[in-house]
């Protein structure tokens, strides 16, 4: 539906409340970007370290900054009396001490990271030492990408900001449309990955190609790359997950912030 | 089937993480999801980084 703005004696009309729903569906027909996910809320995949009775965590390894406004701390199961594995809520005071709350998130379902409301409790921590989950990609963001709204010419362009300690141990990053990453990167010697996931649909909803293996944002001539073909089907529900993988349990992985936007192609 | 699903950190899904036999691990919140045989996924990575 075309829609024309008319000049009045005050100024600039606004149109009726109807067509401005029809304006929506105008803006996706013509590929306007809009964002899935937009989290400056850092996640961090913890290193080994003590949850006290009182609820101070006390990590093994310094994180990059002192997180005073919070960070989510993916901790095992135990670390919090009677606690489940997963997502808690966390004001650190330094870069090793911080406040544990029971806020927790299970990122199964879909989790973009939030700054949870208040009051806050404090947890009950184990007061034992805990050791972190390795050998494993554990998600720390998941975010829905609603059925059909990529369309069979649509775009993904992803975003991700991610810290780690620097020693030789590979710290496992992946971004993931469903099952199938599209970036897998080992951050071996590093400090910080700002890497660029483009995903395209390649005239189908059900077959992808974009994504980079080892190089996080990839302009330019490489001796070689791997780009990335996927089936997956976007007419329905898919998750974008980004997961995280660590070799030593004594080693942590920040993402710092992450950004989701599509672009509809018809 | 080579791909199952357990709940996190129940003795089914810890079982499973320990044997001995290439696999993928993804623990996806309350869910962990594991492939082997066929479904298996070597790492593909190529860092010119490190």
């Amino acid at each position: 539906m075309s829609m024309t703005a008319t000049l009045g004696a005050g100024g600039w009309e606004v149109p009726p409340i109807d067509r401005l729903e029809n304006l929506k569906v105008d803006l996706k027909a013509i590929g306007v970007a809009r964002s899935l996910d937009a989290s400056a809320v850092p996640v961090c995949l913890a290193p080994n370290g003590t949850v006290a009775t009182n609820g101070v965590v006390t990590l093994g390894t310094a994180l990059p900054a002192t997180y005073s406004g919070g960070i989510w701390l993916r901790l095992p199961a135990g670390a919090v009396v009677g606690g489940a594995a997963g997502l808690y809520w966390v004001v650190m005071s330094s870069t090793t001490v911080g406040q544990v709350y029971t806020a927790f998130a299970d990122p199964a379902t879909e989790f973009i990271p939030y700054v949870p409301a208040g009051p806050l409790v404090q947890a009950v921590g184990s007061n034992v030492g805990y050791t972190q989950t390795t050998g494993a990609d554990i998600t720390l963001v998941n975010v829905t990408l609603p059925a059909g709204t990529l369309g069979p010419r649509g775009m993904l362009d992803i975003l991700a900001d991610w810290h780690f300690n620097s020693n030789a141990n590979s710290k496992g990053t992946k971004v993931r449309l469903n099952t199938t990453p599209f970036s897998t990167q080992t951050n071996a010697s590093v400090v910080w990955l700002r890497e660029f996931v483009p995903i395209l649909n390649r005239g189908s909803e059900a077959r992808q190609v974009g994504g980079t293996n080892g190089y996080s944002f990839s302009l330019g001539n490489h001796g070689s790359a791997l780009e990335i073909y996927g089936t997956v089907d976007t007419s329905v529900d898919t998750a974008i997950n980004f997961t995280a993988s660590l070799t030593a349990a004594t080693d942590f992985i920040v993402l710092d912030w992450s950004r989701v936007s599509l672009t509809y192609g018809a | 089937m080579m791909i199952a699903e357990f709940k996190t950190d129940s003795p089914e899904a810890l079982a499973a993480i320990a044997e001995d036999k290439p696999k993928n691990v993804w623990i996806h919140g309350s869910v962990t999801i594991i492939k082997t045989g066929d479904d298996y996924e070597p790492e593909q990575v190529m860092d010119t980084r490190a």
